[in-house]
């Protein structure tokens, strides 16, 4: 089980695997070949990188830089799907600054990004105000969601 | 990363605002639960995300957040975070009954804790406020109970979205001797920082 910490991000094929824990309002972004079964994993922790910024904290960069990797990998960027989750509002009040939507705001970003990069989301859990540990699996391309609330669930 | 004097001189004076702050917090909580509660020593640094979570018990274990926003001369953010067990404890302590699961939480106990963070909040952040002269308000204690992970990275995402990078002041503490990984955040403004020290008369 390969770990990725906050703001970075890691590929894989069988027999490893790839988890990241605790996502907040942070984003997992999961990117699947599954013909040649490579997995990669970024855990995004903000929107939008500022200028010449390389750092895998930033849905942009980290997006684009998973591809890489993936391709690196052998993986075909045509055939890649993505699954998301993550992106919750942890503390419901705290909406009159930036902090309160940066959930919403890492999964419009990272959506975005997809998008300008012909991927299509096949599954996503999403919002919501808890936190979530995500597993994910390069013979199937599962994705293990785990949450403290017994809320767990596969997509 | 290398530390100048003046950054010394910085972090000293951040450590004695930690030990000030979280000093009157906890005296209040001590009064409030009536219970010795002890203050650790408390650390100071540059964050490395990655790292910061085995204080806490690791970035899964589940703990109750308390996140206060502090506004006015001085902007910031305070998190406590109060392990389960204490938790339970001080249920027992003021509601005479222990708390089995934190996600089973009603009205009475979520009220109950926000005032605790209320009282500790407003004793750390008026200890600051009569010291130096400065306006400083806090907001009303939100409340999360999650993973430390998810509940830690709110505030450290918002300052790494401000400045690119974080100082945190960290206190922990023990009650009744018992050691329960909870601690005393609290995350300032660079900007703040700098008032605060001209108002204690470092420059």
């Amino acid at each position: 089980m390969i770990t990725i910490g906050i703001g970075e991000l890691n590929v894989c094929k069988v027999p490893e695997s790839l988890v990241t824990y605790a996502l907040g309002s942070c984003v997992g972004v999961c990117l699947y070949d599954s013909v040649m079964k490579v997995a990669g994993l970024a855990h995004v922790m903000l929107p939008q990188s500022t200028p010449g910024s390389t750092s895998n904290r930033y849905a942009d960069v980290a997006v684009v830089n998973l591809v890489k990797e993936m391709e690196k990998k052998g993986a075909s960027k045509l055939r890649l799907t993505a699954k998301i989750a993550g992106g919750a509002k942890m503390f419901e009040s705290v909406s009159n600054n930036s902090i309160g939507n940066i959930g919403d705001r890492n999964v419009e970003a990272v959506k975005e990004m997809l998008r300008q990069l012909n991927i299509r989301i096949i599954a996503s859990d999403t919002g919501a105000n808890y936190g979530r540990t995500v597993y994910f699996y390069p013979e199937d391309g599962r994705l293990e969601i785990k949450t403290c609330k017994g809320v767990s669930k596969t997509i | 990363m290398s530390i100048n004097r003046n950054e010394n001189s910085k972090l000293d004076f951040l450590l004695e605002i930690g030990n000030i702050g979280s000093g009157n917090a906890l005296t209040s909580l001590a009064e409030f639960i009536d219970r010795r509660v002890d203050m650790k020593a408390p650390r100071l640094e540059f964050v490395d995300f990655n790292e910061l979570f085995g204080s806490v018990g690791g970035v899964e274990n589940v703990v109750s957040g308390f996140l206060i926003n502090v506004h006015g001369d001085v902007n910031g953010i305070m998190l406590f975070l109060l392990q389960n067990e204490l938790a339970s404890e001080v249920c027992d302590i003021l509601l005479g009954s222990k708390l089995i699961d934190l996600n089973a939480l009603d009205e009475l106990h979520v009220s109950l804790f926000k005032e605790i963070a209320n009282i500790m909040a407003g004793s750390y952040i008026s200890a600051l406020a009569e010291m130096t002269g400065l306006k400083i308000t806090t907001s009303v204690p939100d409340l999360a109970i999650d993973m430390a992970g998810a509940i830690l990275s709110v505030p450290l995402i918002h300052f790494e979205n401000v400045f690119g990078q974080i100082l945190l002041i960290q206190n922990s503490f023990s009650v009744d001797l018992k050691e329960y990984n909870s601690s005393i955040f609290f995350f300032l403004e660079d900007e703040s920082i700098a008032k605060l020290m001209k108002q204690f008369g470092i420059e």
